[in-house]
């Protein structure tokens, strides 16, 4: 009986190894923030027309990436929207090298059909709004501009706002869909994202910089580093402050 | 040369069934074992409980409103004929099988905002508590639905006859003669369409999305806790683990007693 179940476990494993190699080896995989999902689709193509490599993208919360990198997903290359997760991986021994490739900054984005014109609505009651959850970057960036809201328009807007809040929701991206939607009135997002709607500006004393850093997993994953290092054009076509 | 190839035989289901119980368990026993000790702590933390409330609340008052609407369902489609009955079975049938993120998007176009009947409506629906139970009925009711439509279909009509010769109005005759037959398809059903409300994620995520004590089930805490707090999200699979077995060994346990005198 033990003899089988060894044997058994033997083969299931290396199964799962077979198939754990399945992914394609002239193909970099790429795990990047998701509001980087735009610029890096066009980086990829370049990459792919100049190199002739392929390369495959998963976009997510960093914080998720993150996660799944850390439980052993395969990745080449990890792109985050805070310098946080990546040094989680760093001390981990999962990444050794890192550099800042870009910057952004949040807005709030509004629906087409809602009546807010300025932040201090945001504390008016019915009001929807979606924030991306704490565990995020995106998520983490949104509490500290609501608190540091709270300094211009008094102690209770965090609250105030917080009760608006009708959605944590994963990523930034799914934050937004909901105001490309119409289902929500505001959500807090990178200035990046907003780009079919209207939005609201947060004054640059009360806003925060999100620094993006990029990091190889794998060697092979230096080369697409690299590729995103030296075209930091393309990010700045896409609205991200460069570096 | 025969009796070794039996042997052969024998020993591939043997390791096929190994490697199957093997690929089941080990999963299931990972969650416990990482949850470890914390399990209890964590029975305490907020957002755990207030996941816990919502999901027993939720699925307890789609399954009553699955009895009170899928009751009259399933005996229309078990006793009636009426035109096109197949393709209505067919489309109540459907969510079933439809992904429910499928389910959440289409909830949305009709309950949203800007849905076909949410943009007459007097409130919003979506994002409430009210769109989750929408989203677990959607997805949930048809198991109910099915499981009392076949008890209806094999249920001995002459039994109700006897009933109706007997002076029975055929109201109290539902009642008292054929409901009380229907009591192990009943449990089944209203069983099977409570644990897949209980476990009903993709649609809410969409349709109701994801706040703490409003929205957060069970399912949408443990996807939150991933991204923060690990061990809430395993304790609250610990739960649904728990809650799920206790179902099935349920109905298993119900269906075979009742099975024995029926």
């Amino acid at each position: 009986m033990l003899r089988w179940l060894a044997i058994t476990t033997m083969v299931a494993i290396m199964a799962v190894m077979m198939l754990g190699c399945l992914h394609d080896n002239n193909e970099i995989t790429v795990f990047a923030a998701a509001s980087l999902k735009e610029p890096f689709e066009k980086l990829a193509d370049n990459f792919e027309e100049d190199t002739g490599t392929q390369v495959g993208l998963n976009f997510e919360s960093s914080t998720t990436l993150r996660i799944q990198i850390e439980n052993g997903a395969y990745a080449d290359v990890f792109a985050s929207a805070d310098p946080l997760q990546i040094e989680i991986l760093r001390n981990k021994g999962i990444v050794n090298e890192s550099y800042v490739f870009a910057k952004n900054e949040l807005v709030v984005a509004i629906s087409n059909n809602t009546n807010i014109s300025s932040l201090e609505d945001l504390a008016n009651q019915k009001l929807r709004i979606v924030i991306a959850q704490p565990g995020s970057p995106i998520g983490k960036y949104t509490q500290e501009v609501l608190l540091n809201l709270n300094n211009m328009y008094g102690e209770d807007f965090y609250d105030k706002v917080m009760k608006n809040v009708v959605s944590e929701e994963d990523n930034v991206k799914s934050a937004y869909a909901k105001i490309l939607l119409g289902e929500a009135d505001a959500a807090f997002v990178y200035r990046t994202d907003s780009v079919h709607t209207k939005f609201i500006e947060i004054p640059k004393e009360y806003n925060v910089i999100a620094e993006y850093e990029i990091a190889p997993i794998t060697p092979r994953g230096r080369e697409f580093v690299r590729y995103v290092l030296s075209n930091k054009d393309v990010l700045r076509g896409y609205g991200f402050i460069e570096d | 040369m025969a009796s070794l190839r039996i042997e052969i035989w024998k020993i591939v289901i043997f390791a096929s069934f190994l490697f199957y119980i093997c690929y089941i368990t080990l999963p299931i026993l990972s969650v416990f074992v990482r949850v470890g000790s914390d399990f209890i702590t964590q029975l305490s933390n907020p957002v755990v409980v207030s996941a816990i409330k919502l999901s027993i609340i939720t699925s307890s008052v789609t399954a009553l409103v699955a009895i009170v609407v899928g009751t009259p369902v399933a005996y229309a489609l078990a006793r009636w004929r009426f035109r096109y009955k197949h393709a209505l079975e067919t489309l109540i049938e459907l969510p079933i099988v439809l992904p429910p993120a499928v389910a959440g998007v289409a909830l949305l176009m009709a309950f949203g905002r800007n849905g076909l009947v949410g943009s007459y409506a007097p409130m919003d629906i979506a994002f409430t508590t009210l769109a989750v139970i929408m989203a677990q009925s959607f997805v949930a009711t048809p198991f109910y639905v099915r499981s009392m439509k076949s008890a209806f279909d094999n249920l001995d009509t002459k039994i109700e006859g006897v009933a109706r010769t007997l002076g029975a109005s055929e109201f109290r005759t539902f009642v008292s003669i054929t409901l009380p037959l229907t009591v192990p398809s009943f449990v089944g059903g209203l069983v099977m369409c409570w644990a897949r409300a209980l476990g009903e994620f993709g649609a809410t995520l969409m349709f109701a999305g994801n706040f703490i004590g409003r929205t957060q089930t069970m399912p949408l805490a443990i996807y939150s806790a991933l991204q923060t707090d690990l061990q809430s999200a395993l304790s609250l699979s610990v739960i649904l683990i728990i809650l799920s077995f206790t179902i099935l060994v349920f109905v298993k346990i119900f269906g075979r007693r009742v099975g024995a005198f029926v």
